[in-house]
């Protein structure tokens, strides 16, 4: 298991922070879609996100191999167009992989685009995204 | 030790028990209400006689007049439905509602609703950080009544209620380990604002600012915390012995609550055991020693703490 960080890049009409839980949330969309959602659900977002006090970038947090349920109804059409970094080739790769594991689990680093910047809980540390282990007392 | 657990069934005619025991008349077979409104709980909502609170969560009837949920869980498994959980007419927390949603599926709590008022409910959006309530099998207890179990991953925040003065109290018992854990925390920055964290081995520090005030937290008893700052003395009470230290801190907050969670943003040095009860008040109005032990005696006298 290890932590992944995923900087996002603002979008038009969008900060770093916006954009960031637009995707948070179809990320928990995998697991309750819309579709079937409760105006009254609290629940909305799968992973935390951090963001970078010097020019407020935000970073979704996940585990590697965190298991994340693919629910029967899932949608990818709000997810796929939130996406304008990732290519078409890696679109078709992601929705292919989702359909085939409908109503399973899969490792999150698998829906992971390879062209995403991933950043290790060192290397964001390093450029400036809060420690969470600090302060130490 | 850790959090017990009780296997809770539907027993239609508690409710009814308790209305009797408030009414003062003897349970007979065959006896059922009257109609008209419940009489409420067997006990003195400490919210009707300490009044505005700036957020109130607890497993229990806080406040006569409120009408609103305890809490609402969410399913750990598919469909991650939720559900909002409400109360007894006695005034306890309707276990029976959750076991009857949870079935043999883990139960963990989105939102802990603020029964002050104000709406200040403490949500956590993400299911990875919501506290346990639920093991698929019983209802998490803490001394025979329900717990919020954190297992250091979970927090819930709500918004800006304090900008100075503080009162507090928490019902909460704090497992074994050798690490820091937060209670709460109202902070724009590390040593600017409040917090209440766990130090290892067995002290309790109260930090307004830069000032420390340090008391006594046994692990694994199940404690109320009573934590107050009037703008020169902070006071930290635990089990009703309590320390005070002059302390002029100037400061004015804008900054969230977090519950179980010391700095926003961190995700470590969360609370570790269980929570049952958080009252605060954005004023010392009951930081006196007469307010303080009378909250303290409804605490103690709800929960069966010594």
């Amino acid at each position: 298991m290890s932590v992944v960080y995923l900087p996002v890049e603002p979008m038009e009409g969008s900060t770093s922070n916006e954009h960031a839980i637009a995707i948070d949330e179809q990320c928990w969309n995998l697991y309750r879609p819309a579709s079937i959602q409760s105006p009254n659900d609290i629940t909305r977002q799968l992973f935390p996100i951090s963001i970078r006090p010097s020019d407020d970038m935000a970073a979704i947090v996940g585990e590697t191999t965190e298991q994340v349920y693919i629910s029967p109804e899932v949608d990818l059409t709000v997810l796929l167009s939130i996406l304008p970094n990732v290519t078409d080739e890696e679109k078709a790769l992601l929705t292919a992989y989702v359909e085939a594991n409908k109503g399973g689990y899969v490792p999150f680093e698998n829906l992971i685009p390879p062209s995403s910047v991933q950043l290790t809980e060192a290397e964001a540390i390093a450029e400036g995204w809060p420690d969470p282990n600090a302060p130490t007392e | 030790m850790a959090a017990t657990t009780t296997t809770v069934t539907s027993t239609p005619f508690t409710d009814i028990g308790v209305i009797n025991e408030v009414a003062g008349t003897p349970c007979t077979p065959g006896w059922s209400p009257p109609p008209g409104p419940s009489p409420g709980p067997g006990y003195t909502p400490p919210l009707d006689d300490y009044s505005n609170a700036a957020a109130a969560y607890s497993v229990r009837l806080l406040r006569t007049a409120y009408s609103g949920s305890a809490l609402r869980v969410r399913r750990t498994v598919a469909p991650f439905d939720e559900q909002d959980i409400g109360f007894t007419a006695g005034g306890d927390l309707d276990e029976a509602a959750i076991v009857a949603f949870g079935g043999s599926d883990v139960l963990t709590v989105s939102g802990w609703y603020d029964q002050s008022g104000q709406s200040n409910d403490a949500t956590q959006i993400t299911p990875g950080a919501q506290p346990e309530i639920y093991n698929g099998t019983a209802v998490i207890t803490e001394n025979g009544k329900p717990a919020l179990n954190w297992d250091a991953l979970n927090r819930l925040d709500t918004g800006n209620i304090v900008t100075d003065d503080l009162t507090a109290s928490i019902v909460c018992r704090k497992e074994t380990s050798t690490v820091v854990a937060a209670l709460f925390s109202i902070q724009t920055g590390f040593n600017n604002g409040y917090e209440l964290i766990y130090v290892p081995t067995n002290s309790l520090s109260y930090r307004v600012t830069s000032s420390d005030l340090d008391t006594t937290l046994t692990q694994e008893v199940q404690s109320i915390v009573f934590v107050s700052y009037d703008g020169s003395t902070q006071q930290s009470a635990t089990n009703g012995t309590n320390s005070t230290k002059s302390s002029t801190q100037s400061f004015t907050l804008s900054h969230n609550l977090n519950i179980g969670s010391r700095v926003q943003g961190g995700t470590n040095q969360l609370w570790r055991g269980t929570m049952q009860e958080f009252i605060i008040y954005a004023n010392a109005t009951y930081a006196d020693t007469t307010n303080r032990t009378g909250i303290e005696t409804n605490i103690m006298t709800y929960y069966n703490i010594p």
